[in-house]
């Protein structure tokens, strides 16, 4: 068991109901074409703004929502063709955390029984023994058994968090989905949660997907890092490449958005005010009615995804020169 | 800079429980000014007394919490001897407020454009008509081409961006003096708040407004505002020029603040991280506060209370690193 990601052409497509008096059903392409590998004990950060897909992304490799297209091989075994008791054993080596850990958590239960549900879900653990794995459990997470008979709403926001990554370990998972773990705490919070996860990686040797539109964050623990914008891959690539000399004019978009204090305060203005993406192109590149790039065959025909040598992928038809 | 009007003026602010006078000070003598077309960022970590500030500021401090000295300039008036009835009517005419979460803080069931309308009608009368009138005009100030032309517009049909928005034009209802924003971007993702921060700086231009920005983001502060004050425990540990802040914070905690920020360009090294938690309520320890999570704390430093300096760079620390940058 090496516990490899591969997804291949991924596509999640929600259809609404037609409306009354109207024939076609309308469809939503939240996810569309997008292919990635994750090599155990690995990290992929996936960035972009609110609603791009990145969510939706992290669901349909977890098997939380329905794929329409594309295939998500874990070990080689497609996880699109199994249903209910054979993907059983797979959704234990697959573990979520969301982003508000509060909302995910059930206020009436404890932080032992929290923690220790799904030992009992996962191994069928006896009761004593799961009270013993579940203080093991938090101290890999940094914190004393003092907190096992606490309520969610009597921890602070770090805490919650760490109770979040604590029950997310108990199945011993070998994929970890981060859903926007820090965007919620404070900056020394953050600190410690992103050493933390390192440190339990090191340890452990899972892979994670690390959710989040917070670059910063993204450049400190991915390795590889893919950039979504409507739906659509727009680059992926090593991330010390992406950072240093992004290909995609939207990466490069991201990029002047992070706020960058020591050049002065000068640095962020209307270049990077990129419209909401509410209407996106029919033809073409996805993001042309956006880009300061665009030129008449962007508007025209759909960019495919192209190697800028190594394991740098862009979808533009006129990539960035990338910095050396 | 100095030729600017002083539009914010807090001096010696303590907030307290009502009845414990004992209990340690929430704020805890606090002073610091806003000048018109200023943006002062106030930052620490949760429960530094950052939002406690605010709301001591607007006269909403919540049940059971007093301001036990100080006083509150807004321009000539004193707020703070105001009666509650003129306090209101300083509310949202003279200050505006955004919080973190829009969707909490506007009416489900009201359009945003009637929402504006009813600020500044009820602060400036006139009528209906004309007060509509200017919630579209302040909707394309802000940025909502769509809800100041179009028909009306109710707050689940709008994103959080729009929505920020939105609290940001009822705030300017009424041309305020000094408008507040507790974490306008926190729920925001990176190209949103770049977005919501560029119309907070080309508000402060045009109209001279004064803003007090409250984050916990010290990148974000020292990117956008022009003067940086770090709360600690409810006391100011530093203050100074945002750009020369975060080159070179003088106590210990503000570095320490800044380290535990993963830098974008600097990819590797290990974040430094802050041992301990800040004392809770009424366990402050004797000395400096921030003595024992620091890493370059002295005999003395748990001993004496440090005060502010008086010359720049201005921090709150026995021991600071006073180097030039």
């Amino acid at each position: 068991m090496t516990g490899e990601l591969r997804v291949e052409h991924l596509s999640v497509e929600y259809v609404k109901r037609p409306r009354l008096g109207h024939k076609e059903e309308r469809r939503h392409i939240a996810v569309n074409d997008v292919s990635f590998a994750l090599p155990s004990g690995g990290t992929l950060g996936i960035v972009g703004e609110s609603g791009c897909g990145k969510t939706t992304l992290g669901h349909a490799v977890l098997q939380m929502t329905p794929v329409s297209r594309g295939r998500i091989l874990w070990d080689g075994t497609d996880l699109t063709e199994l249903r209910g008791a054979a993907l059983r054993p797979f959704r234990r080596q697959m573990q979520l955390v969301f982003q508000d850990p509060f909302e995910a958590m059930n206020p009436r239960m404890t932080v032992d029984r929290i923690v220790s549900e799904p030992l009992h879900l996962a191994f069928g653990m006896a009761r004593s023994a799961r009270r013993y794995k579940a203080a093991e459990l938090l101290q890999q997470v940094g914190l004393d058994e003092t907190v096992l008979s606490r309520y969610p709403r009597q921890l602070s926001g770090g805490q919650r968090q760490r109770v979040a990554l604590a029950r997310a370990l108990a199945t011993e998972p070998r994929l970890l989905v981060l859903d926007e773990p820090t965007s919620g705490l404070d900056a020394s919070l953050q600190a410690r949660t992103l050493n933390l996860l390192r440190d339990l990686q090191a340890d452990k040797g899972f892979s994670t997907l690390f959710i989040s539109h917070d670059l910063s964050a993204v450049s400190y623990v991915a390795h590889r890092t893919l950039v979504l914008f409507g739906g659509h891959m727009m680059e992926q690539g090593p991330t010390a490449t992406l950072i240093r000399g992004p290909a995609h004019p939207y990466t490069a978009a991201l990029l002047a958005a992070v706020p960058v204090p020591a050049q002065g305060r000068a640095t962020t203005s209307a270049q990077n005010a990129i419209p909401r993406a509410g209407q996106f192109a029919s033809t073409g590149c996805i993001y042309c009615p956006w880009c300061n790039q665009a030129q008449s065959r962007c508007h025209l025909d759909a960019p495919i995804a192209t190697a800028l040598g190594g394991e740098h992928l862009v979808a533009c038809h006129y990539p960035l020169p990338g910095k050396p | 800079m100095n030729t600017r009007r002083i539009a914010l003026a807090v001096c010696g602010l303590t907030v307290g429980h009502a009845r414990k006078a004992r209990a340690r000070a929430l704020v805890d003598d606090l002073s610091f000014e806003v000048a018109e077309g200023e943006m002062l960022a106030f930052v620490g970590e949760s429960g530094s007394g950052k939002s406690l500030t605010a709301a001591a500021i607007f006269g909403l401090l919540p049940f059971g919490l007093r301001r036990l000295a100080g006083s509150v300039h807004l321009r000539d008036t004193e707020l703070t001897a105001l009666s509650e009835r003129a306090l209101r009517v300083r509310r949202g005419r003279d200050m505006g407020l955004v919080f973190q979460n829009p969707l909490t803080a506007l009416n489900p069931s009201r359009s945003v454009q009637a929402q504006i309308a009813e600020t500044y009608q009820v602060h400036k009368g006139g009528t209906r008509g004309a007060a509509w009138a200017r919630a579209r005009s302040l909707l394309a100030e802000v940025g909502l081409a769509s809800a100041a032309n179009g028909p009306e517009t109710y707050p689940h049909q709008l994103s959080g961006g729009m929505r920020q928005r939105v609290m940001i034009a009822i705030a300017l209802a009424c041309d305020p003096i000094l408008l507040i924003a507790d974490e306008p971007t926190t729920a925001l993702d990176v190209v949103v708040q770049a977005q919501i921060l560029d119309l907070l700086t080309r508000l402060r231009q045009e109209r001279g407004l004064a803003v007090l920005f409250i984050t916990h983001d010290l990148a974000l502060a020292a990117a956008r505002a022009d003067r940086v004050l770090v709360l600690y425990a409810g006391r100011a540990v530093e203050e100074g020029d945002a750009a020369r802040f975060f080159r070179a914070p003088c106590h210990p905690y503000s570095r320490a603040l800044r380290d535990a920020i993963p830098a974008i360009h600097g990819l590797g090294g290990r974040l430094t991280e802050i041992p301990g938690l800040p004392p809770g309520p009424g366990a402050l320890p004797p000395g400096c506060r921030f003595a024992p999570r620091c890493p370059s704390a002295q005999d003395d430093c748990h001993q004496t209370e440090p005060t502010m300096r008086r010359t720049a760079p201005r921090c709150a620390c026995l021991h600071p690193s006073l180097e030039t940058p």
